[in-house]
């Protein structure tokens, strides 16, 4: 029988004690190989290297973040927006149901380094182009994401609103939207992290700063262990967007953590 | 002149008839159950009372109105208890004034006096998740009474609990409608519940379903425990028969 203090602590060594000590051992290999000479520094930096040029490299790492973030932040929004919409219309009329899902598969089979350049060349080189970009990539799992979730809505639930007289609108506020809240959350763990990747590859086909833009320009310059570094930054963003995300998602999601 | 009243009521799917003539009436401040065969045409009787459909012919008066095909003019509380996992029980059970137009704090403190009444004091910030089968089957049933109308429509409203939660319930349910004078329309599979709650059981049979027998219950005769005199007993063997 597990005492809850020994299962509480059992259950930080997994999630939290075990992963860590997982990436440590990942740096340790790859800190052993280059220091073997197995592989030449010039190509892979340390990652005690990589860390110092983080330090070294701190403020223009820090000035181009501001832009992508500012795109993926955009671009998300933008996303969020139109997702919601189309899953509404496709929710509430059939033929838009039947008639966009296509539309959607097609624009998601496009890859976004194939159009980001047309974009570019449409739009120009400042952050517009990168927020259409980031829309185009994020728009589509909150659409289908909230669409699945609109129609899992249990049929019973919808009479009986309709019974107490609710009109289209009552129903989609109080039950509808609530109902598809999980699966808007999962879409959007998805869309976040397409948001920060589509910011840096729209970068890299034109841009005037941004994270894209600085790594593109650092590999021009031979400095990997600055390229390292702003690559290992844009995963920890990621990471912290997703981990924001989950905190929201407690906060907003409170009845599953409360069922028996 | 009678609270509700059924004339005539067909209801055609996909080209069968399901029910077909239904007629009967309720008073004012009667309970009345309407029992049979799985199948029979119960739970589309009630959607036509309810206005959730529209019958193929017939009407529904409700006080003299004529209410086929509209909706949020009974108070119906569905098979399951159907409470939205992601409210609390007071947002629940509060749910027809929203849905009404009232603000959440106006409408929760429209409810609150009335948790003690229904056995659900303390359960106000709790989600359906947390309760017991029987709370939430409280939380339903206040739920649709704060529907606000004189007629209840109760489908099936005890057949998820157990046999003591259940016995609990009916003796819960008598003095609630007491209480507040229900007008109520239930539907039941069990002969028990029916004579033990109802003032007038109907029998649907046949295919289409039609109401095939009235038993009316008279309890003020009976000594004691009306369950288990002998004119209870009685009463379910022609029930029994009538099912047959």
């Amino acid at each position: 029988m597990c005492s809850p203090l020994r299962k509480k602590l059992l259950n930080i060594t997994y999630k939290v004690v075990v992963p860590a000590a997982f990436i440590g051992l990942f740096f340790l290999i790859w800190e052993i190989i280059c220091l073997s000479g197995a592989v030449s520094s010039l190509i892979l930096p340390t990652p005690a290297a990589t860390f110092k040029a983080f330090f070294t490299e701190g403020d223009l790492i820090m000035k181009h973040t501001g832009i992508t973030l500012l795109e993926a932040v955009c671009g998300l929004a933008c996303g969020v927006a139109v997702g919601f919409a189309l899953a509404v219309l496709m929710d509430t009329f059939k033929v838009c149901g039947y008639g966009f899902k296509p539309l959607l598969v097609i624009t998601q089979t496009i890859p976004t380094i194939v159009i980001a350049p047309l974009i570019s060349l449409w739009m120009g080189y400042d952050v517009k182009p990168k927020i259409l970009l980031v829309a185009l990539t994020t728009f589509f799992p909150i659409a289908i994401g909230l669409a699945d979730g609109y129609r899992a809505t249990d049929a019973d639930m919808t009479d009986l609103m309709r019974s107490m007289g609710a009109n289209k609108w009552k129903i989609f506020w109080f039950l509808k939207f609530p109902n598809a809240l999980p699966n808007f959350f999962s879409a959007l763990k998805i869309s976040t992290t397409y948001a920060i990747v589509g910011a840096v590859v729209s970068e890299w086909v034109g841009a005037l700063g941004g994270l894209g833009f600085y790594i593109l320009r650092l590999q021009r310059m031979y400095a990997y262990d600055a390229m390292f570094a702003t690559i290992m930054w844009v995963i920890i963003l990621s990471l912290l967007w997703l981990l924001i995300l989950e905190i929201v998602k407690r906060c907003v999601i409170r009845w599953d953590k409360k069922e028996n | 002149m009678a609270l509700l009243e059924v004339k005539g009521v067909t209801q055609v799917y996909d080209g069968v008839t399901i029910i077909e003539d239904v007629s009967f009436s309720v008073e004012k401040g009667e309970t009345v159950c309407l029992i049979g065969a799985s199948g029979v045409g119960k739970t589309t009787l009630f959607q036509v009372l309810s206005g959730l459909i529209a019958p193929a012919s017939g009407v529904v008066l409700l006080n003299g109105e004529n209410v086929v095909g509209k909706t949020g003019k009974v108070s119906y509380m569905l098979q399951k208890d159907l409470l939205l996992p992601f409210k609390t029980i007071i947002d629940n059970v509060s749910l027809p004034y929203r849905v009404g137009g009232m603000r959440k704090k106006k409408a929760r403190e429209k409810v609150a006096p009335y948790f003690e009444q229904f056995g659900l004091q303390g359960t106000e910030k709790k989600y359906p998740g947390q309760l017991s089968g029987g709370m939430r089957q409280r939380a339903a049933f206040m739920r649709t009474y704060f529907f606000g109308h004189e007629l209840m429509l109760l489908d099936e409203p005890f057949s998820a609990l157990d046999e003591m939660t259940r016995e609990d319930m009916y003796a819960w349910y008598m003095r609630i409608a007491a209480e507040l004078n229900l007008s109520t329309v239930f539907i039941s599979h069990n002969l028990e519940e029916a004579l033990t709650l109802a003032d007038r059981i109907l029998v649907m049979a046949g295919r289409p379903g039609t109401i095939a027998h009235e038993l009316k219950v008279e309890r003020d005769g009976a000594e004691g425990d009306f369950t288990t005199s002998q004119s209870f007993a009685e009463y379910k063997k022609a029930l029994k028969e009538y099912l047959k």
